[in-house]
């Protein structure tokens, strides 16, 4: 039985459902950049934080509430193949499906979904798919027992009636009409002709002939034989929600409200009501609860809807609900959340996930979201929170800071902080809000004081690794970029700290990583390389050498050559050893040599371009920092500015004294940074394209014998 | 109202009288352009699909959970099992990884049984899997054992990169056209064309396997002059976004 109770409710809930693209919101891809940063509006697969945010996938947001609510728990942290980093010990960012998946409760032996895999009746199924005839193998194993547990009827009898129900095989998506269904012959005890009844019903129901099917169950209602009487009356629903909704799913199988039978509908009202009340706790009981919610969505009643989601958030009771909540919370997501206005809903959970939602800004991929909410409108809802003053002093403040640029205000609505201690995730929010606040003000000492205070008692799941993320990005804001270096520092998030490397350290705090042999040793590898890939393109040419010897901990061969780690820089990209065809240039120490010894040398910088062009240099992240917004987004203490090749070419154009060989190749070069699409492909200050049209010319009649004359044929 | 869904469906035949390709189309990406779509979970149907000569449905997603037992598994998504009497339908999957567990296999072919049964005329499975270019030889091995377990009638298209074109190994690349009957190479990213597409298509000369163009409603589209003559091309596919959006 427990596997019917297990089985029923999501097989019928997803019948024909109208399921969304999840958390990908349909977008057709899975490209997602993370950004680095807590202030986050703008909604992105992969952007999701440990605290309510209107940025946040929703589904995480409202997760977020029901831990609060003890409606579910962050669960023991999942084992992968092939074994990843756990996500919650990360400052990243991450994606709604890795929160998720940590999840719980969960059903026992069941990853995250209410079906099972190793079910047979099932394993044509996807989890979620929508089909009534989901239940036929389990409906089958249960008819089997029941009447292997009725004495009253005849061996043989049990025999054909068992052999029978084996035997329909139904198929639910078949385009033809309902099949006669003729029940075995012989059966003539009278509980034997009751199963034979049920047989019918059986075969009805699955075959399409609703009609046929309810007959024959409402001839049981009344059935001596307990499992018939309580199984008929609740196949009753199940009919009428099934007959409710035969041709509403339009051609490309979208829901078409229009076309359901309304009589249809409140008759399996009528009939999972009446069966609830009879069995209260039956073995059909939470499958007929979530059945009503089917029955709500098919009749477009949002607030009716948007209660029973709230009773079934707060009643996870095996007789309850049979859905884990995670997979309760994607349905409520994309038949509720998606859907409903905020007038429709009442419960403050659900409610304030739909109002972070409508806080959200439009990213620069997006489309323009619907107008956010207006402030007015979020403070109109203040008796839907009576109960939950604190969650709505939350929305208002977050409305305030993130809609408004008004961290004074978001800061009235938070009072002031609670004495330090354990922090549940409303709590852990209000901080957070506050700490952006202060950040907003620049108050960039007292928003550290308050990362600082909260990060003993911050969760270790999630909570205290993105304090890191917090810490430094103020940090990085406020001149403290070598504190977070230094010896004693609570930041020691591996991401958190390359980002700072990568982006803001100067020659100073990268040499002294490098060295720093208590330093992790992928860090000391990155150092270096940040290092010297900065001395040789930001023109730090006279420390090149010495810097060159500075020594790293050699990088382990990676756990999966396909998928190396995206973090262990290339040190053999210094190792170049030069051009011998074509533009013919020496190994990169000797060039950066002479470069020290004679920067602006056309030959030399022709090389330089050599290098970046054979390593695919051009827009290469360490070029730039990071957006302003964002980690790394503070201006860089590396001195200098990036060589960018189109720039270098001109510049040999530019010099008198460039021989004619260099110059044909500068102009065989630059007129390549357009090819083929007619954009500058190279960093470096773009020209018209009558500019590009002159160089051509040039190189075809100033350099007429040179090979970079013959081989270029077209300019772009 | 009319007169402009007439006008559509005349460009249209007219488009379809001068074969895929031939019709100069630039500028802002209408549904009632072209007779080709995806229609993802939660889009609602419109107009345009009447007309439509190809339907890719979305009907799920193979992801790699991170259950206790790191299990891959299918999970549902789009719509019902379509109703449909006219032009072809394709069923398309999307998947974050290759590892996929015999049941995963079963229940794509059970449901593409459930789709014929339902009558519905299908073309075959697309795959949305995100290959990036250097892994192609691998994303060829997985394609050439699934082709292999596809009933008969039952073609193999996958959606693609429009770096593919440009950056792919051609010789991976070419493997990829002895296993799929079409690639779809999209130009747009979540749902804005890419800035820039143009420079990636240049270089679509090098395809040697049947392609179409992927395009967003509302997106930008300016098809390159040699792409009419280039015997491969077979057609447009657009995104179909909802109005709102």
């Amino acid at each position: 039985m427990t596997l019917l109770r297990k089985m029923l409710p999501l097989a019928i809930l997803a019948a024909g459902g109208w399921l969304q693209a999840g958390g990908a919101r349909a977008s057709g891809d899975f490209t997602c950049t993370t950004a680095w940063k807590l202030d986050q509006t703008t909604y992105a697969d992969c952007n999701n934080l440990p605290f309510l945010s209107p940025g946040n996938d929703s589904r995480v947001n409202l997760q977020l509430l029901l831990i609060d609510a003890g409606k579910a728990v962050i669960g023991p942290p999942p084992t992968t193949d092939p074994p990843t980093p756990p996500i919650e010990a990360s400052a990243s960012p991450f994606t709604w499906e890795a929160f998720s998946d940590q999840i719980g409760p969960r059903t026992p032996g069941q990853p995250d979904s209410g079906d099972s895999v190793a079910d047979p009746g099932s394993s044509d199924y996807a989890s979620g798919e929508g089909s009534r005839c989901r239940t036929n193998a389990d409906g089958a194993a249960a008819f089997a027992a029941a009447l292997a547990a009725s004495p009253g009827v005849p061996a043989a009898e049990k025999t054909a009636l068992t052999a029978a129900r084996q035997a329909l095989s139904p198929n639910c998506d078949d385009s033809g009409p309902p099949a006669a269904y003729a029940p075995p012959a012989g059966v003539t005890s009278a509980l034997g002709r009751s199963f034979s009844a049920y047989l019918v019903g059986t075969a009805g129901f699955y075959g399409g002939d609703f009609d046929g099917a309810r007959k024959a169950f409402a001839s049981l209602a009344a059935s001596p034989q307990p499992w018939l009487k309580e199984t008929a009356r609740y196949m009753l629903g199940r009919v009428a929600v099934n007959q409710a909704q035969v041709g509403a799913f339009e051609d490309y199988g979208a829901l078409s409200a229009d076309k359901i039978d309304k009589a249809a509908l409140t008759e399996a009202r009528q009939a999972f009501d009446a069966y609830l009340k009879a069995y209260p706790k039956g073995l059909y009981a939470a499958s007929a609860r979530g059945l009503l919610r089917r029955v709500d969505w098919l009749g477009d009643q949002p607030q009716a809807l948007a209660g029973d989601y709230a009773y079934a958030f707060a009643h996870p009771g095996p007789d309850q609900r049979n859905v884990p909540v995670g997979v309760l919370v994607t349905e409520a997501d994309n038949k509720l959340l998606t859907k409903v206005k905020p007038a429709d809903v009442g419960d403050p959970m659900l409610l304030a996930t739909l109002d972070l939602m409508a806080m959200r800004t439009a990213g620069p991929n997006d489309d323009p979201p619907p107008s956010a909410i207006k402030f007015d409108e979020l403070a109109a809802q203040k008796p839907k929170f009576a109960a939950d003053p604190d969650l709505f002093a939350y929305l208002l403040a977050a409305h305030r800071l993130y809609l408004e640029a008004d961290p004074a205000g978001a800061l009235s609505y938070l009072g002031a902080p609670p004495p330090p201690g354990p922090m549940n995730d409303l709590g852990f929010s209000r901080l957070v809000l506050r700490g952006l606040a202060l950040q907003a003000q620049k108050n960039w000492t007292g928003a550290q004081a308050l990362w600082l205070r909260m990060a003993p008692t911050a969760r270790p799941a999630f909570q205290r690794p993105m304090l890191d993320l917090a810490l430094a990005w103020n940090e990085e804001r406020n001149g403290g970029l070598t504190d977070v270096f230094a010896a004693g520092t609570p930041i020691r998030d591996p991401q958190v700290r390359l980002i700072l490397l990568r982006n803001d350290a100067g020659p100073a705090l990268l040499v002294q990583r490098v060295k720093a042999t208590d330093a992790p040793a992928l860090e000391r590898r990155v150092a270096r390389y940040v290092l010297l890939y900065k001395d040789v393109m930001r023109a730090r040419y006279a420390a090149y050498a010495g810097d060159a010897t500075l020594a790293a901990p050699k990088a382990p061969p990676p756990a999966d050559p396909n998928n190396p780690n995206p973090d262990e820089p290339d040190q053999s990209l210094f190792d170049w050893p030069g051009a011998s065809d074509g533009y013919v240039c020496e190994d990169l120490s000797k060039l950066v040599r002479a470069l020290a010894a004679d920067p602006r040398a056309s030959h030399n910088l022709l090389c330089l371009g050599e290098f970046a062009r054979q390593h695919s240099l051009d827009g290469y992240s360490l070029n730039s920092s990071a957006p302003a917004d964002e980690l790394g987004g503070a201006p860089t203490q590396f001195p200098g500015r990036t060589f960018a090749r189109l720039d270098a070419y001109k510049q040999v154009l530019a010099d008198p004294k460039a021989p004619a060989a260099d110059r044909a190749y500068a102009l065989y070069r630059a007129i390549n940074c357009y090819a083929p699409s007619g954009n500058n492909g190279c960093d470096g200050q773009g020209v018209a394209k009558s500019v590009r049209a002159a160089w051509f010319h040039s190189l075809k009649t100033d350099y007429a014998g040179s090979d970079w004359a013959r081989t270029l044929k077209y300019y772009w | 109202m009319v007169g402009r869904r007439r006008a559509a469906l005349a460009a249209l035949a007219l488009g379809l009288a001068m074969g895929p390709g031939r019709l100069a189309l630039a500028g802002t990406v209408r549904a009632a352009d072209y007779d080709a779509f995806w229609l993802w979970g939660g889009v609602t149907p419109q107009p345009a699909l009447a007309g439509a000569r190809s339907l890719y449905l979305l009907q799920g997603e193979v992801r790699a959970t991170r259950g206790p037992d790191g299990a891959v598994r299918l999970v549902a998504q789009g719509g019902a099992i379509p109703r449909l009497r006219q032009g072809e339908v394709w069923l398309d999957y999307r998947a974050d990884t290759l590892r996929w567990p015999p049941e995963v296999y079963s229940q794509i072919l059970a449901r593409l049984g459930r789709w014929r049964a339902a009558g519905d005329p299908v073309a075959g499975l697309q795959i949305d899997f995100d290959a990036h270019t250097r892994h192609l030889d691998d994303y060829a091995r997985f394609l050439a054992d699934l082709r292999a377990r596809l009933p008969p009638g039952c073609k193999l298209s996958v959606t693609g990169l429009l770096d593919w074109s440009s950056q792919g190994d051609s010789a991976a690349l070419d493997a990829l056209g002895g296993v799929v009957d079409e690639v779809v190479l999209q130009t747009y990213q979540g749902r804005r064309t890419i800035p820039g597409y143009q420079a990636y298509l240049a270089r679509l000369g090098r395809m040697k396997i049947p392609f179409k163009i992927g395009l967003v409603e509302g997106g930008d589209w300016t098809a390159p002059p040699d792409l009419a003559a280039n015997p491969w091309f077979r057609g447009y596919v657009v995104f179909l976004k909802n109005p709102a959006e």
